[in-house]
């Protein structure tokens, strides 16, 4: 569904992403590993369409995307939640999922949309009550819970998460990271950049660790549960 | 008394067409970052196109209102394209000097299509005054309050009640989010931009028969909506406009009891207080406050 070739990004004279290479498969939950500065949030970015690559391709649903803007990703079914949630604070919870289905409101899909509005509010009921409440105003739980549904009123094919448990209660990440699991057996496809390698892991099908810009180790979840690297690097155990 | 409400009333029509002039610099503001310095000559333009269709070719207002209306659009589109979106794509600051150069190249242009002597364009509802008791007014004061009540709020409308107006908020919060959308925030510009010409260009319809139609009718004019655009705050179109009525108001009090010359020291220097008070404007948000 996804794949990134060779794909390199910099700002100014700093490289920061090295020949990037990767894939995601349709109905796949896949995460992307590493510390910060590892160039993940760039990557993410720039499949997003708000980097230029400097060399290297994107190319989602056999169309090479490398090039496309980002109003033109998002509809052609790669959204994007950005890291820090990133809400209209002075629109409404409820504005916020009308801005998230925008193109399809504008194509006349009222009823559709309020379909998947009720069946977002499934997913997170926290939300129900909050429609009409200006989303600044929101706790970050409830942020993040938002930005999520914003994206998932779009529709998308594939949805990208940025770090979605930053600033997040443990009690919180828990019950995000499980109604990622609900996406994904809903049928979405999933790329999660999370430095909560543990979480990440416990929910992906396969994962990638990227360390200075590159791929140094990829594989499914139990390969990568059971590397030393990982587990001394990002899991805070040590290996043997 | 009489006198009071008569100056007060005039202050209030002449700081009702500021706000709608005002209002113009918040919309691409708060769209693009960018201000339109020279929208006093877009005010001019639709003065003069007003004088064209309705005085020299004889079509009816509606009629004149719409041909001006599409003439607007045309150069909304137009200028954007050449005196802000090369330089705003670059990332550079020269759309300052672009915008202005624009407006004076309207100066220029006005003064060899229509001449430099001022034109008057007749009063679209004669020159009758309407009177009830000590309050007196003529109906084309009267038509600028109503218009710019009416568009402050179908402007109002248009930003919370459609979701296109809702894609503008959000562009003027973030336009790298709305893109995240799927929303053409490239679009968004370009119509903001649009919107602030039709809105000058409507200005002017509405003023001319007050002013006279002439190359520099709108020069001093944006000046000084510009003035109670950053005293109101330029992302806060609701101050705008109680700030550009007050300023009407205040400046019309000040020339009928002290001296006309007064007018202008009070708007500029209203300006440069509230920038040393207040930068953000009387009803801006600190951008400390901003999410």
């Amino acid at each position: 569904m996804l794949r990134i070739e060779e794909l390199c990004v910099g700002y100014g004279s700093l490289d920061v992403i090295r020949g990037l290479s990767f894939e995601v498969g349709q109905g796949e939950i896949i995460a992307l590993l590493g510390s910060n500065g590892a160039g993940k949030t760039t990557a993410l970015r720039t499949i997003a369409g708000l980097h230029r690559a400097a060399s290297g391709r994107i190319v989602f649903d056999e169309a090479d995307i490398t090039e496309w803007g980002a109003a033109r990703i998002a509809g052609c079914g790669l959204r994007l939640v950005p890291e820090g949630r990133q809400l209209f604070p002075d629109h409404t919870v409820m504005e916020n999922l009308e801005l998230g289905a925008y193109r399809r409101l504008r194509a006349g899909g009222k009823q559709a949309v309020r379909k998947d509005i009720g069946e977002f509010l499934d997913l997170f009921p926290a939300i129900g009550t909050l429609m009409g409440q200006k989303a600044g105003l929101l706790s970050g739980g409830e942020q993040q819970m938002v930005a999520i549904g914003r994206a998932f009123i779009g529709r998308p094919k594939l949805l990208m998460l940025d770090e979605p448990s930053l600033g997040l209660a443990p009690i919180l990440v828990k019950s995000l990271f499980e109604a990622l699991r609900k996406l994904r057996d809903g049928g979405m496809t999933l790329l999660l950049v999370e430095q909560m390698a543990q979480m990440a892991l416990d929910i992906c099908d396969r994962a990638y660790v990227l360390e200075a810009g590159s791929i140094r180790l990829s594989g499914n979840r139990n390969e990568l549960l059971d590397h030393p690297h990982v587990l001394e690097a990002y899991l805070g155990k040590a290996a043997g | 008394m009489e006198f009071f409400l008569h100056i007060l009333i005039s202050g209030i029509a002449t700081g009702a067409i500021y706000s709608l002039i005002a209002v113009g610099y918040s919309i691409t503001f708060s769209t693009m970052q960018i201000l339109n310095f020279a929208l006093g000559m877009w005010v001019m333009i639709g003065g003069m196109l007003t004088l064209t269709f309705n005085v020299m070719f004889g079509l009816d207002l509606a009629v004149t209102l719409l041909a001006l209306i599409v003439v607007m659009i045309l150069l909304g589109i137009v200028g954007e394209r050449v005196s802000v979106h090369p330089f705003f794509r670059a990332g550079s600051d020269v759309w300052v000097m672009s915008t202005l150069a624009v407006g004076f190249l309207f100066i220029n242009v006005a003064e060899l299509i229509w001449g430099r002597n001022p034109e008057p364009v007749p009063p679209f509802f004669g020159d009758g005054i309407i009177a009830v008791g000590a309050f007196a007014i003529f109906p084309q004061q009267l038509l600028v309050i109503v218009s710019a009540l009416v568009i402050f709020l179908a402007l109002h409308l248009f930003y919370y009640r459609t979701l296109l107006g809702k894609a503008f908020r959000a562009t003027a919060h973030s336009s790298e989010v709305t893109s995240l959308m799927g929303i053409n925030t490239r679009l968004i510009c370009v119509l903001s931009y649009v919107i602030t010409s039709v809105l000058a260009g409507v200005a002017g319809f509405i003023i001319v028969p007050i002013t006279f139609a002439e190359a520099q009718m709108g020069t001093v004019l944006g000046l000084k909506a510009f003035a109670i655009a950053i005293i109101a705050g330029l992302g806060a179109p609701r101050g705008i406009l109680v700030c550009g009525i007050a300023y009407g108001a205040l400046e019309g009090l000040a020339s009928g009891y002290f001296y006309t010359g007064i007018r202008d020291i009070l708007g500029f220097s209203l300006m440069i207080l509230v920038l040393f008070l207040r930068p953000e404007g009387l009803f801006g948000t600190p951008s400390s406050e901003r999410a």
